[in-house]
């Protein structure tokens, strides 16, 4: 059984007899239960990182979501991955051996090793060449990026206070992925591409333990891409704490899975990532 | 949705004859088939696993008078398709009450509410992750933070890596972690309903 047929059983896009098969074999099997639960629990990592296609998200919500025992599980299993991105630190201060531990003398003798072979050798040469290409390519695009940072960095330069003044825009509002999958979400954080209008407004909900007002810095990612980066960005109160208040253009939203990755860097806590969808 | 069944002694010694002549053997069968049940409905994401499985347990020995048990039919079979047939019921009594609790409010108003129940149910949850995670032996604390924080694009190789970093295999640091986890979500739903 693949990993891709148990995640289209949760997905609820397997046809009957395959769903029977897995069913059966979970009652009458442990161990392979085991493995049902592993490929659940990559099925609601890619749904936190934002890595399933826009169907499966569909899917997802429609068929995976289905139950109060499963939207509360998520909501665990965010805090879980988030709480162990916090402690990360503590983990690499850890006794288990690292990477970079491996002797000096060894990586050496590995890197002469690997001159004395001609072939490994012209294959280092072309990466080389590669890499110098890719460099190349990158201070070209470099310039169009900041060109865009500027851009979207005037549009959000305004006074976000009145709200009333963003009548003509639409409006999203959303909470961190690890809050996602509460009870009535559905509909949130998705937007159809036919009716944008010029400008639409994203309200980020803020943890209710946030006390920082500034030094806040986002970034938005499409397909796991840095679209833009914008710096020293404020909070706003609302009726129930703080949100982070961002205009995005039309021009910059085309159909696909969206992450805002929102970062105070005057904490430097770990980052907070808001997921959308445009359809 | 729970239906009152009363269960009659003769249904119940059919039942665990048709697990066995051996009443010790039959007793295992019963808890064996019992256990995968609990699983069915773990998997299929309902909270009352436990219930949920004895309820089909008890419908199935209402009923074994009237089943064919003189072929090749297999117990699991049978369990499972009055399982699912639970589960249906399940999925659908639970839809109905969410429409029925559902409130006639604009969009604003709904999203607004399900910010401060998400905020609420996260600030309690996190106090509960911390205290949990603090039970674990620092060992298993440390597999669990390196396996879920692989920001990388390559989630497989990463936890390859941590397998040779701590001499399991893969299998068995999926494994490892799998039970942690669930070890971990015992935990902190227990807390948050202490709270």
């Amino acid at each position: 059984m693949s990993n891709e047929q148990l995640k289209n059983y949760f997905l609820g896009a397997l046809p009957q007899t395959e769903v029977e098969e897995i069913e059966l074999r979970v009652i009458g099997d442990e161990s392979f239960t085991e493995t049902v639960q592993l490929a659940e629990d990559d099925l609601l990592e890619d749904f936190l990182e934002a890595k399933l296609t826009v169907s499966e998200n569909e899917l997802f919500e429609k068929n995976y979501l289905i139950t109060a025992e499963r939207r509360d599980n998520l909501r665990i299993f965010a805090m879980m991955k988030q709480c162990a991105a916090g402690l990360t630190g503590e983990a690499e201060h850890s006794s288990l051996p690292k990477d970079n531990e491996v002797g000096f003398f060894r990586k050496i003798s590995n890197y002469f090793s690997l001159m004395s072979r001609p072939a490994l050798a012209f294959a280092m040469l072309i990466v080389i060449g590669c890499v110098v290409g890719i460099l190349v390519y990158q201070n070209q695009t470099s310039s169009e990026f900041a060109t865009l940072e500027k851009k979207y960095e005037q549009i959000n330069q305004r006074d976000f206070s009145d709200l009333g003044q963003f009548k003509q825009s639409s409006t999203l509002i959303l909470v961190s992925g690890n809050l996602r999958g509460a009870p009535n979400s559905g509909g949130s954080g998705k937007v159809s591409a036919d009716n944008l209008p010029e400008n639409t407004l994203f309200r980020l909900v803020l943890p209710p333990e946030n006390k920082s007002v500034s030094g806040y810095s986002i970034k938005l990612l499409k397909d796991r891409k840095v679209i833009f980066g914008l710096n020293q960005i404020r909070s706003h109160d609302n009726q129930f704490g703080q949100e982070i208040r961002l205009l995005l253009p039309a021009e910059v939203l085309s159909k696909g899975q969206y992450v805002i990755e929102l970062q105070n860097q005057q904490t430097n806590s770990a980052p907070l990532s808001y997921l959308f969808v445009v359809q | 949705m729970k239906k009152q069944i009363l269960l009659r002694q003769e249904d119940f010694d059919k039942l665990l004859d048709w697990f066995s002549a051996d009443r010790e053997k039959a007793g295992e069968e019963y808890e064996t088939v019992r256990r995968g049940l609990i699983r069915f409905f773990l998997v299929k994401g309902c909270g009352d696993s436990e219930n949920l499985a004895d309820e089909t347990i008890s419908r199935v020995t209402a009923k074994i008078s009237r089943l064919d048990l003189s072929q090749n039919i297999k117990p699991l079979a049978v369990f499972y398709g009055f399982a699912r047939n639970i589960y249906l019921e399940q999925i659908s009594a639970n839809g109905r009450i969410e429409k029925q609790l559902e409130p006639e409010i604009d969009l604003s108003q709904q999203s607004r509410q399900l910010f401060s129940q998400a905020d609420e149910f996260a600030a309690k949850g996190r106090e509960c992750l911390k205290h949990c995670l603090q039970n674990l032996q620092t060992s298993d604390r440390q597999i669990f933070v390196k396996y879920y924080c692989t920001e990388t694009t390559d989630r497989a190789q990463s936890r390859l890596n941590l397998a040779k970093e701590v001499n399991l295999t893969l299998n068995n640091l999926h494994t490892k972690v799998c039970r942690l986890k669930l070890s971990l979500r015992d935990c902190i739903k227990k807390c948050l309903n202490q709270k």
